[in-house]
């Protein structure tokens, strides 16, 4: 095993077993090699290994090879990239709805697989956010260690689990069976809901109540049912996930050069892709800023884009080369002072950066009577000067947000945060009703979790 | 032309795409102005230049030119020495190896300044690319298929970049890091 691959980090560890993240010696592949210790009471989780060979789903990891020497059993599985559920909740202080309906799909259609397996179904048995990685993909279901069969008794397979996602009749030693993992899966969504902190969210909690009743009657009996309310739900609230298409060009322009249309065009990116909306930078002036960052070496390339953090961006191409943004994306447009290209492009919201300086005024009141007549122009002036703001909104007659004074645009600051969450929300449609209200009971407690996390996060960084 | 909408579109330089080798292929495609050139995608092309003009396009602010000498290479030595970067297509075929064997040895004498360019080609066969890899000490780079030469997709740019000199086979494009699973 050691000639063939080359351990690179610990990923996790637990009772009997510690997990890797390793690299293929020749094929360059990485992959989770889980060592297992050769002791009677953990022997029994080396049956992950055939329960992962008989499952063939993209969303759970493939196995590819099991081994052993005198002290560990070695199961090496494909490597689920990204973070877990738990740790994006952890870290994020919003929790967008579209997220909670993507992730319970994609939970509930993995399960929904195993509870139609032929010619044995089977139970998952330990749903939990720390078993759900969050991939480009989709997510990933790990850990199979207690999956079983259906009907499979009398053993010590059955009947394990996280007491707080468990289902009852799992805790009282009752048979576990479909309806088990529908009950975790009702009790991920109430996670998810407290986690959201939007009173939209509330509408979810019904069917968590319902997937998560103690009467195994009134508890929904497959996940397609589940799945069909959440779908039903959604679509009558009008969420997010179905307006996506309200906005997805911004178009960014400054009054004169060097206002500081770039930096507002890159946080506003960067704070899209922090709430799980996918967006990307597009430049589309002849500065050639983005060119000659890229050449600096300070992005990682991904196919003709270029990526930092939670920034995705584009330089400006030229017709002679094809690259697309991903789709489903918001194109956020830098057109620099270019105000003739950003009229001339058709957006849903164009953002027009004036200058706070006192030399800079006469060049933003020319400008806004270019642009005054664009109905879902925004307003912003640069450099957190909010005297010049309120001047500029008495005489253009319609609000004038304040960009504050920041340093790094790839970074998301509290500031940036709570502009952009403020102009989305008023500007942009219901698509973002990021609202900070707390409503649901034991919530708090998750704030306070949430805020140690990004403390660490911190900390960690 | 795949390198000069690369270097145009891709690369945002400003670039020329001289017709040297007597082709009169970009003259069939569009008719050149009274400057002798035509604009396309960003890219000013030269129909049917002559070698005496080329001093003088050096002097007009292009930040790349790319020169197609076609196959008359032995008559473009001055100017094919001059470049920064050589260039030189390699077609493998059964029939055609030997032709390329004798570039090769061409390129590799003494009246040719022992130069050292960039061979490359498309569709090349393993073993006949160590073959005459091992031969002549050279290394071949094995260029992908490019469907259309005015439209460079991301998944060419690495071989432009290659090719161009941009990046060095040790100085690849960096990659997105993998983010570390914190648990499992």
């Amino acid at each position: 095993m050691s000639g063939r691959y080359r351990v690179l980090s610990e990923l996790g560890r637990g009772s009997g077993s510690i997990v890797y993240l390793v690299r293929h010696q020749k094929l360059g592949e990485y992959r989770a090699v889980k060592c297992i210790k050769k002791e009677p009471e953990f022997t029994w989780k080396v049956r992950e290994a055939s329960i992962l060979n008989r499952l063939n789903h993209p969303q759970i990891p493939r196995v590819y090879d099991l081994d052993e020497d005198d002290h560990y059993y070695y199961l090496v599985e494909e490597y689920a990239r990204g973070e877990s559920l738990e740790a994006k909740m952890l870290r994020s202080s919003f929790i967008t709805l579209d997220f909670i309906f993507q992730v319970i799909t994609e939970t509930a259609n993995v399960l929904d697989y195993m509870h139609h397996l032929k010619p044995v179904p089977m139970v998952y048995q330990d749903l939990k956010p720390e078993h759900i990685i969050l991939g480009r993909e989709g997510i990933k279901l790990i850990d199979f260690g207690t999956a079983c069969c259906l009907g499979e008794t009398g053993n010590k397979f059955q009947n394990y689990g996280t007491p707080k996602f468990c289902a009852p009749e799992q805790a009282t030693g009752e048979q576990a069976g479909i309806q088990s993992d529908i009950y975790s899966i009702g009790k991920l969504l109430e996670e998810l809901v407290y986690a959201e902190g939007n009173h939209h969210a509330r509408c979810l909690m019904q069917i968590a109540g319902k997937a998560t009743s103690p009467d195994l009657s009134v508890r929904y009996q497959t996940a397609e049912e589940l799945l069909a309310d959440l779908s039903v739900q959604m679509q009558s609230n009008n969420h997010s996930i179905y307006q996506r298409h309200l906005l997805t060009k911004i178009v960014a322009a400054g009054s004169q050069p060097h206002i500081g249309t770039t930096h507002l065009s890159i946080s506003l990116t960067v704070y899209l892709n922090h709430k799980n909306r996918q967006a990307v930078y597009r430049e589309k002036n002849t500065s050639r800023h983005m060119r000659n960052a890229v050449e600096s070496g300070i992005f990682a390339e991904e196919g003709g884009l270029y990526r930092r953090n939670d920034f995705l961006g584009m330089p400006a191409y030229g017709e002679g080369v094809s690259v697309n943004a991903p789709n489903g994306s918001i194109e956020v447009l830098d057109y620099g002072s270019d105000l003739a290209g950003a009229l001339a492009e058709r957006a849903d919201m164009l953002l027009f950066m004036a200058g706070s300086r006192e030399w800079e005024t006469g060049f933003a009141d020319l400008a806004f009577e270019r642009l005054k007549s664009e109905k879902n122009l925004v307003v912003i002036a640069n450099y957190g000067g909010k005297q010049q703001a309120r001047r500029y909104q008495e005489k253009y007659g319609q609000p004038v947000y304040c960009f504050p004074l920041d340093a790094d645009p790839f970074e998301m600051t509290k500031e940036k945060e709570s502009l952009f969450d403020g102009l989305l929300e008023k500007e942009g449609n219901e698509m973002y009703e990021y609202r900070n209200c707390r409503i649901c009971p034991g919530e708090w407690s998750n704030t306070l979790i949430r805020g140690i996390g990004k403390l660490c996060g911190k900390w960690v960084r | 032309m795949a390198l000069a909408n690369y270097a145009a579109s891709g690369l945002g330089e400003k670039t020329a795409c001289l017709e040297l080798g007597g082709q009169q292929e970009f003259g069939r495609w569009k008719t050149a102005g009274r400057e002798g050139y035509f604009t396309e995608a960003g890219i000013d092309y030269y129909p049917g230049l002559d070698k005496t003009q080329i001093p003088m396009l050096l002097n007009c602010g292009y930040e790349t030119i790319i020169m197609d000498f076609g196959d008359d290479y032995r008559n473009a030595s001055g100017e094919l020495l001059r470049c920064d970067r050589k260039i030189i297509l390699l077609s493998l075929n059964p029939w055609q190896e030997f032709a390329a064997r004798k570039l090769v040895q061409t390129v590799q004498s003494a009246e040719w300044g022992n130069a050292v360019p960039v061979y490359a080609g498309v569709h090349i066969q393993k073993p006949v690319k160590k073959a005459l890899e091992k031969e002549f000490g050279i290394s071949v780079l094995t260029l992908p298929v490019i469907p259309d030469p005015v439209c460079i997709r991301a998944e060419e740019f690495p071989c432009m970049d290659l090719i161009l000199g941009r990046r060095t086979e040790n100085n690849k494009r960096k990659k997105a890091r993998i983010p570390i699973r914190k648990r499992i």
